[in-house]
């Protein structure tokens, strides 16, 4: 009696070859294309296709393409990369850079001292009287400034705002208050975090960052 | 939060790494994304339309819409496999816009003359095998090259992302959009046709 053979399919053989069967199947293949020459010269072709596709190339497009990519590509920079791009390009760069820095915020520093010194090398002017005359300026001067703010600060809503905030908080009882604080202290820790993470942990400048230097 | 500091060796980041940096406003990360994919999404497109100019500004055009939609990248998904489904959506939108073409490796059925025909001819110069493999394995390779033009636009993309860019199947289904099981067929019919253009080559 003739014996009945049972051939795999052309999906079979294809998912032999490319290792896609599982263990029992792959071994049951296997075990027939050994008593099957038909089927073991299909299989063939598909390892002959295989092995073709297999040297498919990647092809590289013309030099210069990122270059004409990125002339049409928006870079995105969040709002704190650009705060601290910023910040550094304020900064200086070099030791020159800092002492000229240094130098140029010195200079009033000086010219006061300067003005000073000079002011008591003249036998109708003294240490105390200096310092009086000085320090009332100054008072005049702040207390006029304080007065001219804080007008115009409390004719803006904000002003409104923060003296209805005080009213409230004064009628308030101690409970309420030491909430307000407490929700007070939390925000300022989270925003002295938020800057100091973005803004003064990293000292990474972008490739497109322009630098400043003297 | 991306790590940042000093000059940063993209070589060691995975794809996400790099979007991040990218993301923090770092322009070399979006020329490290360009550079990793130029190749893949070039030779994807390059075989669709088959023009290598065409295919250079569409991939320009998948970079720029890929670099310039990377905050609405969503990380659930492989970077490599939303920038393949911008490349096939690009080339495939083109290849509808235009004529049925069955441009070949001889060059585009547009030219009028030999020198036209050669100048949009399938060059495959730029290779990523040695001078050694390339020039033993040309002639097959240039054999392949006109069979996989013979195939539909969606069957050459499921060769190329499998047999080229090492896909699995399920991957391929997402990046094409369609069920597993088409895929699984269309590369199939794929493999079935190129089979038998490539049958005469047998000893």
């Amino acid at each position: 009696m003739k014996e009945t053979m049972h051939h795999p399919s052309a999906e079979a053989l294809e998912a032999f070859v490319e290792g896609a069967l599982g263990a029992p199947d792959r071994a049951a293949l296997r075990s027939h294309l050994m008593s099957c020459a038909r089927c073991d010269s299909d299989a063939d072709e598909w390892r002959s296709l295989f092995a073709v596709l297999r040297t498919l190339p990647r092809f590289a497009p013309a030099p210069g393409f990122g270059e004409r990519v990125m002339a049409s590509v928006h870079v995105y920079r969040p709002w704190y990369t650009e705060l601290r791009g910023f910040l550094e390009w304020l900064l200086p760069r070099t030791t020159w850079g800092w002492a000229t820095a240094a130098a140029v915020f010195a200079l009033p520093v000086v010219a006061g001292f300067t003005l000073v010194a000079w002011l008591l090398s003249k036998s109708y002017v003294t240490a105390y009287g200096l310092w009086v005359f000085a320090t009332d300026r100054f008072a005049a001067a702040a207390g006029k400034l304080a007065s001219g703010v804080s007008t115009r600060v409390m004719e803006t809503d904000v002003g409104v705002l923060l003296a209805r905030g005080f009213e409230t908080a004064s009628a308030a009882g101690t409970y309420e208050i030491g909430l307000l604080a407490a929700g007070a202290t939390f925000a300022t820790a989270v925003s002295t975090w938020v800057l100091y993470r973005f803004l003064f942990s990293s000292t990474d400048r972008g490739s497109n960052h322009v630098t400043f230097s003297f | 939060m991306v790590p940042c500091r000093g000059e940063v060796d993209y070589r060691n980041l995975s794809d996400q790494d790099v979007v991040e940096h990218a993301l923090a406003g770092r322009e070399s990360a979006f020329r490290e994304l360009i550079g990793r994919y130029e190749r893949p999404v070039f030779s994807l497109i390059y075989r669709l339309v088959r023009d290598r100019e065409r295919a250079e500004d569409l991939s320009q055009d998948t970079f720029i819409k890929v670099l310039n939609a990377l905050d609405r990248y969503d990380p659930s998904y492989k970077l490599s496999s939303w920038i393949f489904k911008i490349a096939h959506n690009t080339a495939l939108d083109h290849l509808r816009r235009r004529e049925p073409d069955t441009l070949s490796l001889d060059g585009s059925p547009h030219a009028r003359t030999a020198a036209e025909a050669e100048a949009t001819s399938l060059n495959p110069a730029s290779h990523d095998e040695s001078p050694e493999d390339f020039a033993a394995s040309r002639e097959l390779g240039s054999e392949i090259e006109r069979a996989i033009g013979t195939l539909r636009p969606e069957y050459r993309t499921a060769i190329v992302l499998c047999h080229v860019e090492g896909h699995a199947y399920e991957e391929i289904a997402r990046i094409m959009d369609v069920p597993l099981g088409t895929v699984k067929t269309y590369i199939h019919r794929a493999r079935k046709v190129l089979m038998k253009q490539l049958a005469h080559l047998k000893c």
